[in-house]
């Protein structure tokens, strides 16, 4: 297992560099906007465009720009570890903000997260224990509710309804955890429960499926000859092996979060990692989009790692050399 | 899962609410009321401003290099004071400059050349400086101006005009020759030509004062703008903390007041060193005793919270649905006003077949107006444009010229037909560009992706259509980009889009029309007006096989050296002859600016200067907001 694990660091290392070569080639070789000209403002004549170039380092060749992106990534900048350098619009360092934006973004997530496992998983079980009763087209109805809602719809409404018209949870924005806790977990409900729906909804219909095959299983009809109580049958055995799948999907799903909910965190207006780098892509702020890139891809390539080395202790055939 | 919460989403919600913001233009368009300013006003209360996101542009909000309108607003309004200034007032009155820092408008030598202030006594910095402003700290400003590092937004207002102001800037000269001081309270600048509206450049924000104990610790874009130092009633909060004793010292702390991030933050509070007597109530009133300016990412949500009080004033460009609520329950709190800005788009006068002026005529008389008009809102987002300088910064002069006008502004295919017979486009004498020419299309045409720039497409499309003009117009991201290269030989520009810079027609002629504004890189003088030979070399631009292009720089020349309304007059001829004989856009909106407000402002003002709520003047009833 550990030759196994550190084979695949050694590929998480290989996938982490040629997402910098990506990266650096689509915002730095091919951008859609000129840096220095977003920055400049307009009229600036060469002087000016000179030297801001010269100040992003925009004024040296193309490898000796992504030497010095990948040393500052890896080894740190002026700013520290992991070295994102500045922000064009702000002339601040990213690397802060980045951490205190992701914070945001992973109360987000985690929340979310867990409001989805909580509704989706006991939606999909009981749904496929009561096939075809009315419990299972209720519960089939609401996924397929949450999976053609669109997020920013869905937010929206929640807005309107729960904040602007019930008065019932406040609207948007963020409170820290120490101004109020208890505003705080108000101020997360309907983020928390918007994002969650769309996921649940999947989950809902991913576990059903994976718990109507595994009933139907070899396995499942020696388990019932052997005695055992349907409620152990079912706890034992067709929810492990039914769950296995959503470990998967709950790793990537997750990781991609990371990368920030944009349409989340723009109708809810939590400055997180998603509305931060759309800001940055409109405003042509490269190193920000690719501090959060490549923070995610790094974020998302681990889980997945993570994913899998949690497969095998859930799943007894999964075994690795 | 990203998929469903990405791009496509996103450009669904942008359409949707492009779409509610037509219906909610054209809903206020009935309610919706202009303003000079009325109301019971009450001292105290923070003003809470919620905008989209923070764009400061490279100057990252240092007054020195800011190139925007609504940091100007909080500079002039709020923060900081030059030698002249504005009433912050809706209207002509709001466009001219008054005495703010100077005792009086200044007095200007009998041949034009020499223009001298005298500063007022008491005007003291806030903290941390807590000292009285001196003419030396405005002859920093222009040094700063003149510094290539800061990258100041607007230096072509000074450099050529300041005399030994371009050596400074070439670093020729340690001083700039043309500006002098005597003792603390007098400056004087010699000038290279009579300029007539060297009043409103004194009054811009890059021309107010700055202690060099601080300014020289941040000479690099951007740096500055976050230790602005006031001179005007408030300042940014967390300045008290700041150490001045070094440049070390001093960066040691960050005030709290200003975040120039995207989703960042203004908090302004009252500045102990302001002393009203220094100042008039014509110009700043200072009745609210603060201001936030926030980001909040979802634009329905700034107006919904405005309807409720959370948020007293909004810098939301788009206007979605829930201001139609705003213009029908709140009929008092929609504000709108003359813009000062033209819409228009851009001929290549160096490329085929815009290269023939009858050709551009023939677009002038073809194009449906009335539908660009609809389509970006209807009356509440301008009036139809039949020239290039607003009617606002003329004095009301040309308010009705439009010698491309057409029955109902919907265009005219038989003037068109005709002008476009006598092209050189059209040998066959029928009326359409010929099908066989490369000229005649498809002509290359960027816009931007975002309504209503990607609305317009059809009605521009179909439009030249009919007179043999095939168009490609391609939505980018940022139509700028091609554009503002001359070599890219972009025939037609379909994003151009001019706001004032200050009162005075000068700030859309010399950048737009100027030969010798034109630049190889980020160039917004698109026509390319007045470029010569020289110039489309280094630019590696195609030129007209006729050798030359039409140019206006003389014309230019002798209406800036004018003033008063003999400048006006000019200018206004200008005008005339830019929209008859040289015929290089075709102008379609003079845009209106719409600001929303809460019912708990309970006077509200329009800053003419800067174009959005003239925040020294309005007021707040406290007892109505929500959640302050």
């Amino acid at each position: 297992m550990l030759r196994y694990i550190v084979r695949r660091l050694m590929w998480v290392g290989l996938v982490v560099i040629i997402i910098t070569m990506l990266t650096f080639l689509i915002f730095y070789v091919i951008p859609p906007t000129d840096p220095a000209i977003s920055f400049a403002g307009k009229n600036q004549g060469p002087e000016v465009l000179a030297l801001i170039r010269k100040r992003f380092g925009l004024d040296q060749p193309v490898y000796v720009q992504y030497g010095r992106f990948v040393k500052h990534l890896f080894l740190g900048d002026e700013y520290g570890w992991p070295g994102f350098g500045f922000s064009y619009a702000s002339q601040s360092p990213i690397r802060g903000e980045l951490f205190k934006r992701l914070g945001i973004t992973l109360q987000l997530a985690v929340g979310g997260a867990i409001a989805w496992l909580i509704i989706g998983i006991p939606i999909g079980i009981v749904s496929a224990l009561k096939r075809r009763s009315l419990t299972d087209r209720a519960a089939m109805g609401f996924a397929l509710f949450g999976v053609s809602a669109p997020v920013f719809w869905l937010g929206l409404m929640a807005l309107y309804i729960f904040w602007y018209r019930l008065h019932l949870l406040p609207g948007t924005g963020y409170i820290g955890f120490g101004v109020s806790p208890w505003q705080w977990f108000t101020h997360w409900i309907m983020p928390w429960l918007v994002l969650a729906l769309l996921f649940a909804a999947f989950y809902a219909r991913m576990v059903r499926g994976n718990m109507i095959e595994a009933m139907s299983e070899d396995y499942i009809r020696t388990a019932r000859a052997k005695g055992l109580s349907e409620r152990r049958v079912i706890t034992r055995h067709a929810m492990r092996s039914s769950l296995t799948p959503v470990v998967t999907m709950f790793g990537l799903d997750f990781g991609g979060l990371i990368g920030g909910a944009i349409v989340t965190e723009s109708v809810f207006n939590l400055r997180g990692l998603g509305s931060w780098v759309v800001d940055a892509v409109f405003s042509g702020d490269i190193p920000i989009v690719i501090a959060v890139t490549m923070f995610g891809a790094i974020t998302i390539t681990l889980l997945n790692l993570f994913v899998d080395v949690i497969y095998a202790f859930l799943d007894p055939r999964v075994r690795y050399s | 899962m990203i998929k469903r919460e990405g791009v496509v989403a996103h450009r669904k919600m942008i359409r949707v609410a492009a779409i509610l913001t037509i219906l909610v233009l054209m809903t206020a368009a009935c309610s919706s009321k202009k303003d000079e300013g009325t109301g019971k006003p009450k001292t105290g209360g923070i003003f809470r401003v919620q905008l989209k996101t923070f764009r400061w542009g490279g100057g990252g909000f240092d007054p020195s290099s800011t190139y925007s309108a609504y940091s100007w607003t909080l500079y002039s309004n709020l923060m900081i004071r030059s030698l002249l200034g504005y009433r912050h007032v809706a209207g002509d009155a709001g466009n001219q400059t008054i005495p703010d820092l100077a005792t009086d408008n200044g007095t200007v030598s009998s041949d034009g050349l020499t223009w001298t202030f005298k500063i007022k006594p008491g005007v003291k910095f806030s903290p941390p400086i807590n000292r009285a402003v001196k003419a030396s700290d405005i002859v920093y400003s222009f040094e700063r101006i003149a510094t290539p590092s800061v990258a100041a937004g607007y230096s072509f207002y000074y450099l050529s005009t300041i005399v030994g102001m371009q050596d400074f800037y070439d670093k020729k000269a340690t001083k700039i020759s043309g500006i002098t001081t005597t003792g603390d309270d007098t400056i004087s600048f010699k000038l290279t030509q009579p300029t007539g509206d060297f009043n409103y450049r004194v009054s811009m924000p890059a021309a107010a004062p700055i202690p060099p104990e601080v300014g020289k610790c941040f000479e690099k874009q951007g740096e500055y703008g976050r230790y602005v130092v006031s001179t005007g009633p408030y300042m940014f909060d967390g300045m008290a903390k700041l150490d001045p004793t070094s440049c070390a010292t001093l960066k040691a702390t960050v005030p709290s007041g200003f975040d120039p991030s995207p989703t960042g933050h203004v908090k302004l509070i009252r500045n102990p060193n302001y002393d009203p007597a220094t100042d008039t109530k014509e110009s700043r009133e200072n009745f609210i005793d603060g201001l936030t300016v926030e980001a909040n990412s979802n634009v329905a949500d700034i107006f919904a919270k405005i309807l409720k009080n959370e948020v007293d004033g909004e810098i939301a460009n788009e206007t979605p649905d829930i201001l139609q609520k705003a213009t029908t329950t709140l009929k008092n709190q929609v504000h709108t006003n003359e813009g000062d800005r033209t819409w228009y788009f851009s001929m290549n006068l160096t490329t085929p077949p815009f290269d023939d002026i009858h050709v551009r005529r023939a677009v002038n008389f073809i194009l449906d107006k009335a539908a660009l008009l609809k389509l970006a809102g209807g009356s509440l987002s301008g009036v139809i444009a039949g020239h290039y300088f607003p009617p606002s910064i003329l004095a009301g002069r040309l308010k009705d010229y439009d010698p491309f006008k057409t029955t109902n502004d919907a265009g005219d295919l038989e003037k068109a037909k005709a002008e476009m017979k006598q092209s050189k486009y059209d040998k066959n004498k029928d009326g359409l560009c010929d099908p066989g020419l490369k000229a005649c299309g498809p002509i290359y045409s960027p816009t931007e992706q975002a309504p209503p720039f990607s609305d317009y497409i059809p009605t521009v499309k179909n439009g030249f259509a009919k007179i043999g003009l095939k168009m490609n117009i391609a939505q980018v991201a940022d139509s700028y980009v091609p554009a503002n290269k001359p070599a890219n030989n972009i025939a037609f520009f379909m994003g151009g889009g001019w706001g004032k810079d200050y009162g005075d027609p000068y700030t859309f002629a010399f950048p737009l029309f100027y030969g010798p504004s034109i630049l190889c890189e980020n160039n917004s003088a698109y026509s390319l007006l007045g470029e010569t030979r020289k110039q489309a070399k280094a630019c590696k631009n195609q030129y007209p096989a006729s050798g030359s292009v039409p140019n206006a720089d003389k014309k230019i020349d002798d209406c800036s050296a004018l003033a008063g309304e003999a400048r006006l007059d000019c200018w206004a001829e200008l005008d005339k002859y830019f929209t008859e004989n040289v015929v290089t856009w075709i102008p379609y909106r003079f845009a209106t600016n719409v600001d929303t407000v809460a019912t708990t402002v309970t006077k509200y003002v329009f800053d003419q200067f800067s174009g959005y709520t003239a925040y020294a003047h309005v007021s707040l009833d406290t007892s109505k907001q929500v959640g302050a």
